[in-house]
């Protein structure tokens, strides 16, 4: 597991040769999140299929042509165009867009500017609070939340919670309906709301990395993914100064679990208990990070202040 | 040296369940093949991958579109190999990616067109 930073994978003057790892994943959340804020949700349907072809176009032009020079910025293009292409057929969409809040702007730059550094950070933050809103249940927010906001398919978010891919996909599609029929807001909750939402936020980001780090669950490697994406989402919202010190001790928690996640099964896959790993095989500058992390939350005032402090003393 | 083409034969991909992260490894499977094939010298030409979708025409103008879903393996691509003889191009298929997903590659000698002595 390394640690989290979020847009560090979206370099342009990556060498020809390779992707950074989980690029057509993070690109895939990032379009899908950035499509619904400029479209709305109620296309989230469309906004999916969309990316997900585009994300097969550019498969299949670079796996013999090479990277272009902007990987990222080829598929923004390409996405961008098919929906717009899509959305221009409909004839409500024409005078939907005359109503939209920016009428000044273009929904091409829009699309092009809300993908760029701190827009694309409120992008995503938004969409984190509409997958996570306390209207779903909380194994419909998880599910949601791996397939918006970390790109998962369906057969992978199924095995990562152990569930039946049709029921899984009939879960998301439920989700989806709800938020479309209850007109959910891409928006970040105001000040007297915002507590709260994130207190909701915090359970559904706590509950997808213990989906990935209970060892009692089998060693699929997509479960160390499952911890990976809850610390980067937490690490989302430390850094963009919408967390507040509950979520620092949160995302101390995930890393200091998370360097350990390398040795808590042997190479079997059984589980290894604590005092028998070994603790040369941690990740000391993830636990260095962690350490920042739970200075910054403070004085302990969650129950993440005090499992991440049990953590942090083993 | 003779020049050889590389059919790439694929089963039809469930395209809206292959997932990101499938993509992203089946392309760089691909891209890591075909770079060691260019930069060991026997591939000449990286060539194409083909879209999925396209058209059938026959002679009396029946026009069928496809994709063709009813072939069990679509033509994916193709890039162009050079090789001693056909056996010899047929060894450099080894470890293409179509492979990996059940498929196969057609090897075929590219016509001959100089005029023999």
């Amino acid at each position: 597991m390394s640690s989290p930073s979020q847009n560090s994978d979206r370099r342009s003057d990556e060498s020809s040769d390779s992707l950074v790892e989980h690029f057509f994943r993070h690109e895939h959340a990032n379009l899908v999140s950035v499509l619904s804020r400029v479209f709305g949700l109620a296309r989230l349907d469309l906004i999916e299929e969309t990316v997900q072809s585009a994300m097969l176009q550019a498969m299949n032009t670079w796996k013999q042509k090479g990277l272009p020079k902007n990987p990222a910025g080829w598929i923004h293009r390409v996405a961008r165009n098919r929906i717009l292409d899509e959305l221009r057929r409909e004839e409500v969409f024409r005078r939907a867009m005359a109503e939209v809040a920016i009428p000044e702007e273009a929904p091409e730059q829009l699309v092009q500017r809300w993908m760029e550094g701190a827009d694309l950070s409120d992008s995503l933050l938004r969409m984190i609070f509409v997958c996570c809103h306390p209207m779903l249940d909380r194994q419909s927010q998880i599910a949601l939340t791996l397939k918006v906001l970390c790109g998962f398919g369906v057969h992978e978010i199924a095995r990562g919670l152990l569930l039946k891919p049709e029921n899984l996909k009939k879960r998301i599609q439920r989700a989806r309906k709800k938020l479309a029929e209850e007109a959910i807001a891409i928006e970040l909750p105001g000040p007297e709301e915002l507590q709260v939402r994130l207190s909701a936020v915090h359970d559904a980001l706590y509950l997808m990395f213990n989906e990935g780090y209970s060892t009692s669950r089998g060693a699929d490697p997509i479960r160390d993914d499952l911890c990976e994406e809850a610390a980067r989402l937490s690490h989302l919202l430390c850094t963009s100064g919408v967390g507040n010190r509950a979520t620092y001790a949160l995302l101390a928690l995930m890393l200091f679990h998370g360097s350990r996640l390398e040795s808590r099964t042997d190479s079997d896959g059984r589980v290894v208990l604590l005092e028998d790993q070994d603790r040369t095989c941690w990740d000391h500058d993830l636990i260095l990070v962690a350490d920042q992390w739970m200075q910054k939350a403070g004085l302990p005032e969650s129950r993440f202040h005090l499992e991440a402090g049990i953590a942090m003393l083993h | 040296m003779a020049k050889f083409m590389f059919v790439y034969r694929e089963p039809p991909m469930d395209r809206s369940n292959v997932s990101p992260e499938q993509m992203q490894q089946m392309m760089q499977q691909w891209m890591a093949w075909i770079r060691g094939a260019m930069d060991a010298g026997w591939m000449v030409a990286a060539g194409d991958a083909l879209q999925p979708e396209g058209k059938v025409v026959k002679g009396d103008s029946v026009i069928t579109d496809g994709p063709f879903a009813e072939s069990k393996e679509l033509i994916g691509g193709y890039s162009v190999v050079e090789a001693s003889d056909l056996e010899a191009a047929s060894k450099l298929a080894a470890g293409c990616p179509a492979f990996e997903v059940g498929g196969s590659v057609e090897v075929r000698e590219l016509m001959n067109v100089e005029i023999p002595e």
